[in-house]
């Protein structure tokens, strides 16, 4: 088993620190390294206005002791620092605790994201000149486009977690983004933005398919087209809801109310409905860590264990939870490699992966064309919620009239608000062309922001609250 | 050796690095802080973090070029290839007339007592934090009986300093120190489950409001959403607690940044000295409140810092600007730059707020027919390249001043410019809480969608 960490901090000092955090009393102790190295270039006014590097490197100790956690954290990697590191996180325990040794043995993850070419690999020059197509393409697709914003990122984390139980765990972490924003400004002072980007636990060669050219023209495309938006209705609507981003409405509605730290402090509107009707027929929601090279992919989890493909919802009864260390503990059911985290700074907490809804039986068309008056959304920015009465809301970035059947004019972004299982039951029609995003999500829970997945089919929901200013 | 000296001599390390990697110019950001935070709930600690961090930020100018990097790993060998890492990152940056560090140093002093230090919290046991943190849960149980649970309570506190050097010979240092409360209860009766966040942070340990006031509060603004449903979709004034004034007039502050003005990103962009708003309101920079949280005597390029005025009875008076976007759009800096050791300056504020009007909070409640009086807010709200506002909110439907019933699952609506010259009503009671504050605001005649 390999880690660049070991140099640092070899295996003999991370079995040394976790018998210390162990030395007052504690269950349970856990190590995470983490070596992280960032990169990203910006362009803006048709040009690259900067090139940056970031590196991270610390290290996270978790000693619990019942459900009670301690923890301490050190970018500092001397020995003696660590040491008294892992004595901090173990006064948890209070005291009467036991001084034995421990022995960790490497376990073998699967490898989901196989990378040929890494980020340190791919000099500055070429993430630029990539941008700069973005950008020229941009401008070219129309002449309204005033202002083009592009960035690509990536970064390559190496992890190592070691537990008192004697699991370590190695993990290295690529991941790529690249994204534009359009501005456009038809003249007599009326603007619109544009978004598009993708990426994800990716290769290079991914942007040989996914082109800096298509992303920066679906930016441009998005801007122009929002260019005499007429005023969003107010008030219930049928909403019918884009595939792939969109999928960002099931991450609010249903998902962070699936986390188990929610569910058994029954602080979520479904805690205790396990084997109950949460959502209609149509819907299975699923939530998979395996998905090869996506956004929200992991080998293992941020406690070592290997992220799975969950069903949630299946046909609208809710089968399952997203289950963490802490929570598994509490509730006694297995981790569902769940336990994420930013970075060692933080302990980790049940999240999500890639998070999605299976397809369903009706076609696009055949959904467009059974609304007589309501509002399609094609495209969102963020959403969020609340977990404890459902509410969530979530922003309209490119939205159109329903007329008849037909997707007519462009609506103003707006905000759709809902309850989470009601407008669950109200999914009244599912395509049958389930797409994942292009890998652009973050997730933030409790001040800790991590890289999620989406997905959806095209979707018909009855009875959402659009928050337009046309009350008509 | 004192933290100052360490956080000093690493700068300078790095900063000499750059210079000998082939910089023309740089400047360095470093950062030392002492960080804990205790979260609690059902009696129980959830968990208690402790640490010491650090992190450096390197900008390097080479030629009209811009590099920047960015570690927490203090090591020469790391910081030595840091260094040219971000010279090498640099050349690949486009030539840009308006790169480079500040033409000239504002005059300025270090005679300005801000307080921002407080011995008090580094000296506040882990033992009486977590008491403290167990007193905001016993005070939120002990005030409703239908609050029962709790999403977590909590403490944090530390202290952090930052040195900034730059190789035309700017040296900057500050420590200050912060402590916050907050508590989350979740309120329970009927099957509906309601929660609310409540929190003061300050810093100085003297001045923070009492774990018994903050749990007290949070518990009744939870409590009081118990059986909150949506309104019928219709316009009506809306009224938004000093809390949630504060958030909305704020959130224009993203599109002052002259950066967003000068691609004309901002809906503000040809605003500049028109009255974008009714003559009662103002909008004040004051980075030198003392003990403010956002409180700084220089700004992120190591300018003295000074109070402005962003909005003056209504009229927009400013845009705000660091060395470069000043030098693009043809303006002066005007101490504005925000700059973490993470980041590189851009325009921001320090410590924003409306100053009180003349209207009785209670006159303000009782002034309608019907109202929705806005407790919290949910999404972004205002898009500041278009000007429309959308935002998901909770409140209390109030008729004459009474309340009627909580309200949930509603959103708010509008033209941003259009409800700045709809507020009617601007209260005396101007609460600061963090860096920003405002009193009671009511504007008229705005959508409320519900069902």
């Amino acid at each position: 088993m390999e880690s660049p960490l070991f140099d640092l901090v070899p295996v003999s000092l991370i079995e040394k620190l976790l018998s210390t955090a162990l030395e007052k009393g504690g269950d349970f102790a856990e190590i995470y390294m983490e070596r992280s190295r960032s990169n990203s270039v910006a362009l803006e006014e048709n040009k690259i206005r900067t090139a940056a590097c970031g590196i991270g490197l610390g290290v996270g100790i978790r000693v619990i002791k019942g459900t009670e956690v301690g923890y301490a954290y050190s970018d500092d990697l001397e020995s003696a620092t660590l040491l008294k590191t892992a004595s901090v996180a173990a006064a948890i325990a209070g005291s009467g605790g036991h001084n034995k040794s421990i022995n960790v043995t490497p376990q073998n993850l699967p490898n989901r994201y196989p990378i040929e070419t890494y980020p340190e690999n791919v000099a500055a020059k070429v993430k630029a000149d990539m941008l700069l197509r973005g950008n020229d393409a941009a401008h070219q697709y129309d002449k309204r486009i005033s202002q083009v914003m592009g960035a690509f990122g990536d970064s390559t984390k190496d992890i190592v977690i070691a537990t008192s139980e004697g699991v370590l765990s190695t993990d290295r972490q690529v991941m790529y983004r690249m994204n534009f924003t359009a501005i456009a400004d038809d003249g007599s002072g009326e603007r619109q933005t544009g978004f598009h980007g993708g990426g994800g636990r990716v290769d290079f060669s991914h942007y040989d398919g996914f082109t800096p050219e298509d992303a920066g023209i679906e930016a441009a495309r998005m801007a122009t087209a929002q260019i005499g938006a007429i005023a969003a209705p107010a008030g219930p609507q049928t909403v019918v809801l884009s595939p792939g981003w969109s999928g960002v409405f099931l991450h609010e509605a249903v998902g962070h109310g699936l986390e188990a730290d929610f569910i058994h402090k029954e602080t979520s509107l479904f805690a205790n409905q396990l084997g109950e009707k949460v959502a209609s027929d149509l819907v299975t929601v699923i939530d998979n860590g395996e998905i090869a090279h996506k956004r929200g992919t992991l080998n293992c989890d941020d406690e070592g264990v290997i992220a799975q493909d969950k069903v949630l919802i299946e046909k609208g009864v809710l089968k399952g939870y997203m289950v963490d260390r802490l929570s598994s503990q509490v509730m006694d059911i297995a981790s569902t490699g769940s336990g994420r985290r930013q970075n060692y700074k933080h302990a980790p907490m049940p999240r999500m992966t890639n998070t999605y809804m299976a397809a369903g039986p009706h076609t696009h068309e055949e959904i467009i064309s059974s609304v007589d008056k309501g509002l399609y959304c094609a495209a969102f920015g963020g959403g969020q919620v609340d977990i404890s009465n459902g509410n969530f809301v979530f922003e309209v970035r490119e939205g159109y009239m329903i007329e008849n059947g037909k997707i007519t004019a462009p609506v103003k972004g707006g905000t759709l608000i809902g309850v989470g299982p009601e407008s669950m039951k109200n999914v009244s029609m599912v395509g049958n062309n389930l797409e994942l995003d292009p890998g652009i999500g973050s997730c933030g829970k409790d001040g800790q922001t991590v890289p999620v997945g989406v997905g959806l089919p095209t979707i018909r929901i009855d009875d959402m609250t659009v928050g337009g200013t046309d009350v008509g | 050796m004192s933290v100052e000296k360490k956080l000093q001599d690493t700068a300078q390390q790095l900063l000499d690095h750059a210079m000998a990697a082939g910089a023309t110019s740089a400047d360095v950001v470093a950062t030392r802080s002492t960080d804990f935070e205790v979260k609690v709930c059902d009696g129980k600690i959830v968990t208690l973090t402790e640490a010491v961090a650090k992190g450096i930020g390197l900008r390097v100018f080479v030629d009209k070029q811009l590099g920047f990097c960015l570690t927490s790993d203090f090591r020469n060998d790391t910081l030595k290839d840091v260094a040219q890492t971000a010279v090498d990152l640099a050349k690949e940056s486009a030539d840009d007339p308006h790169n480079g560090l500040p033409d000239a140093e504002a005059e300025f002093s270090t005679d300005l007592e801000l307080d921002l230090y407080d011995a008090d919290i580094p000296a506040l046991s882990t033992e009486e934090k977590i008491r403290m943190a167990h007193t905001l849960e016993e005070a939120a149980r002990a005030t409703d009986p239908r609050v029962k649970k709790f999403r977590d309570s909590g403490v944090s506190s530390g202290e952090a300093s930052s040195v900034m050097l730059s190789s035309k010979g700017v040296q900057r240092q500050i420590s200050g120190t912060g402590i916050s409360l907050w508590c989350n209860p979740i309120a329970e009766s009927d099957g509906q489950l309601q929660t609310e966040v409540w929190y003061d942070s300050r810093t100085h340990l003297e001045d923070l409001e009492s774990p018994e006031s903050v749990g007290r509060i949070a518990a009744q603004r939870a409590a009081r959403m118990l059986g909150a449903k949506p309104v019928k979709t219709q316009n009506v004034p809306i009224i938004l607690e000093p809390h949630m004034a504060a958030g909305f007039v704020c959130s224009m502050i993203g599109a002052m940044d002259g950066d967003m003005v000068f691609k004309k990103a901002s809906f503000l962009a040809d605003k500049l000295d028109s009255t974008i708003a009714v003559p009662g309101l103002s909008l004040i920079d004051d980075p030198h409140l003392v003990r403010g949280t956002g409180s700084a005597p220089f700004d992120g390029e190591g300018f003295a810092t000074y109070r402005k005025d962003l909005l003056a009875a209504g009229t927009l008076k400013t845009f705000l600007y660091d060395t470069y976007t000043a030098r693009k759009a043809g303006k002066t800096a005007n101490a504005s730059a925000k700059r973490g050791y993470a980041s590189m300056p851009h325009p921001g504020t320090f410590n924003v707020y409306i100053p009180a009007g003349n209207d009785e909070r209670e006159e303000i409640l009782a002034s309608a027919d019907k109202a929705l009086l806005l407790t919290r807010g949910m999404g972004r709200g205002l898009n500041g390249v278009t000007g429309d506002y959308s935002r998901g909110a909770n409140g209390l439907w109030l008729e004459k001043g009474e309340v009627v019933h909580p309200v949930q699952e509603v959103t708010i609506a509008g033209d941003y410019l259009q409800m700045l010259q709809n507020i009617d009503a601007i209260g005396t009671d101007l609460t600061m809480r963090g860096s920003a504050g405002a009193p009671t605001l009511r504007i008229a005649d705005v959508t409320v969608s519900g069902n």
